[in-house]
């Protein structure tokens, strides 16, 4: 359990909060790069640590993203026109460029010099794999670009996506370090999504229901590792990584990709969940893509047009009491994303910590928990640079592997958990 | 609005749980597997906790550390009662120690956790960690204090 002034310190990532200030010092995913798919095209809305901001790519490709509103009345700036280098507000004309700077005020003379006076809050937009990441920090501090691996290797070996969840971001987070649930809440879907099915791994997940956990820290956060019954006496391991703030990656099945998330705050009662899938030594199989995009795996499908599942809250997740009570699904939810989503949505907006009751296997979620809360002390007090902002920290895979008894798994696997490019993952 | 589920979400409908207890106290028992573990133990046993008892493991027979004093009893006297066990370790520990505590929560059905409290590349860890892993459900390795006493706060101890 945490206490309630933990708890808030923990889940609000607003302007000037603690764990704003933490999010703050990273690169984080903001827009898949399709939704600026061309020069001058519409405007995005995008909200991000609570603030309202609008993305836009420029007449010469530049990508940029900055306050919603204009600075003269208020006015969303997502009305505005993206032409000749910047965007235009309907309004009155005033225009602004990438960097926010407002290059024209049509009521103005040129030579007053007004426009200069004027600018709104900006942050830098890139595009890294097939993702546009921002950086929302003093610019003093920011950082080289993310190195994940995902967001690295060819075009043809990755896919992301992002989707909408009602909750904070950190209950949806912990659902990602708490490997335990699998083989409950996933059970029904270890034997038949395309994107899991026929990995050796998964008898062992299905026959073991009360796995063995050991968490160990790595210098950007921790490896939790799950441990359960094989043959002979060995026992399958499977390492989860979380890097700070929130990447996680689900270890992998076989030879399927391998395949992880952020979870990143639109406010302190919403959060995007990103997913993404990639290959680390051959192209996507068109299969495997067709299947992601069609919400298989740890992707969804959508309400058309938007980034809202098609199961939401409003429909009660589509659950299905019949697949509940036959065994196919779990939870009676069906897929992956939904299930995860569907009950830690249920929680609450910003779940009460103070009336949990954990148990042993939650170690990793209390370590994790511990290793925020003193991280967003170590900035505000001392200014320290937070773990895994250092992009090399970012080099790092999940893993699933047999092992002898008297192994560690982090001694045995030092190689196997870091991202070696072209090299295939390690996989059971 | 259509359902129930996304009634239930809302932050008003969250902030209405019903005001009482949903668990009964745990009876948490800490236990020092060394003389190292017992200094630290020693002085945790001192800060708020939800009735946990810290325990210094010996050869043959235990102790029960409170604040100011320390009665001695059986391991069987120490643990009875448990519904948890979180056996603290360094590498100061004595495996055959880890072994015996480790079967007699085995054999009573104490649900187990190890909190190795050392650098955890120590290579002096590794035949303690062989046993421990041997006994347990739950392993962190930490060298800080900080997170042992979070794990015991986060558990209710």
């Amino acid at each position: 359990m945490l206490r309630t002034e933990v708890n808030e310190l923990l889940t609000q990532t607003g302007p000037g909060t603690m764990m704003g200030d933490l999010y703050r010092r990273y690169w984080i995913p903001a827009l898949l790069a399709e939704e600026l798919p061309e020069d001058d095209c519409a405007p995005v809305r995008v909200k991000l640590l609570s603030e309202r901001l609008i993305a836009f790519r420029d007449s010469d490709g530049r990508y940029g993203l900055m306050d919603e509103f204009c600075a003269h009345r208020g006015v969303s700036l997502w009305f505005g026109r993206n032409e000749e280098g910047g965007l235009r507000c309907p309004y009155h004309g005033w225009k602004y460029d990438i960097n926010g700077q407002c290059v024209d005020v049509p009521s103005e003379p040129e030579s007053s010099g007004f426009c200069e006076k004027i600018k709104l809050q900006a942050y830098p937009l890139i595009k890294v794999g097939d993702i546009l990441w921002t950086y929302m920090g003093p610019p003093e501090f920011k950082p080289e670009p993310p190195q994940f691996e995902f967001a690295r290797v060819p075009a043809e070996q990755t896919f992301s996506s992002k989707r909408l969840q009602e909750c904070n971001w950190l209950q949806a987070m912990e659902g990602g370090i708490d490997s335990s649930h699998v083989s409950f809440l996933h059970s029904g879907n270890l034997n038949t999504d395309p994107l899991f099915k026929g990995a050796k791994g998964n008898q062992y997940n299905l026959a073991d229901r009360m796995p063995f956990f050991e968490v160990s820290k790595h210098n950007s956060g921790l490896f939790v590792g799950a441990r359960r019954n094989a043959e002979d006496g060995h026992y399958y391991w499977r390492i989860t990584p979380w890097v700070m703030p929130c990447f996680t990656m689900v270890p992998p099945r076989g030879d399927h990709p391998i395949h992880g998330h952020f979870w990143i705050p639109i406010d302190d009662e919403n959060c995007w969940a990103w997913s993404f899938d990639y290959h680390p030594n051959r192209a996507l199989s068109k299969e495997e893509r067709a299947a992601m995009e069609a919400g298989k795996g740890i992707h969804c499908e959508y309400v058309p047009g938007t980034f809202i599942p098609r199961a939401n809250k409003t429909n009660d997740y589509l659950i299905d009491r019949q697949a509940q009570k036959e065994g196919r699904t779990y939870s009676g939810v069906e897929g992956i994303a939904i299930q995860d989503a569907s009950l830690q949505e249920s929680m609450g907006p910003i779940v009460d910590r103070t009336r949990e009751n954990l148990v042993s296997t939650d170690n990793g979620i209390i370590m994790a928990r511990q290793m925020l809360r003193k991280a967003a002390k170590a900035l505000r007090d001392k200014g320290q640079q937070p773990p895994g902002v250092d992009p090399e920290h970012h080099k790092i895979r999940s893993v699933s592997v047999v092992l002898p008894p008297d192994q560690a798994f982090d001694e045995a696997c030092r190689d196997d958990l870091t991202a070696r490019p072209g090299v295939k993952h390690t996989s059971v | 609005m259509s359902s129930q589920s996304a009634r239930a979400t809302t932050a008003r409908e969250s902030q209405y749980r019903i005001d009482r207890p949903n668990s009964v106290g745990r009876t948490s028992k800490v236990l020092a597997l060394d003389v190292q573990a017992v200094d630290i133990l020693r002085e945790l046993a001192g800060y708020d906790w939800q009735g946990a008892e810290f325990v210094a493991v010996g050869q043959d027979d235990c102790r029960l550390i409170t604040a100011g004093a320390e009665q001695r009893v059986s391991l069987a006297e120490a643990l009875d009662g448990a519904d948890v066990v979180i056996m603290v370790v360094t590498s100061a520990t004595d495996a055959d120690q880890v072994n015996r505590v480790g079967r007699y929560c085995s054999d009573n059905r104490v649900m187990t956790t190890g909190f190795v409290l050392d650098e955890p590349g120590n290579p002096a860890l590794k035949p303690i960690l062989i046993a421990v892993r041997s006994c347990v459900v739950s392993l962190v390795l930490e060298s800080d204090r900080d997170s042992l006493i979070e794990c015991l706060r986060a558990l209710r101890a």
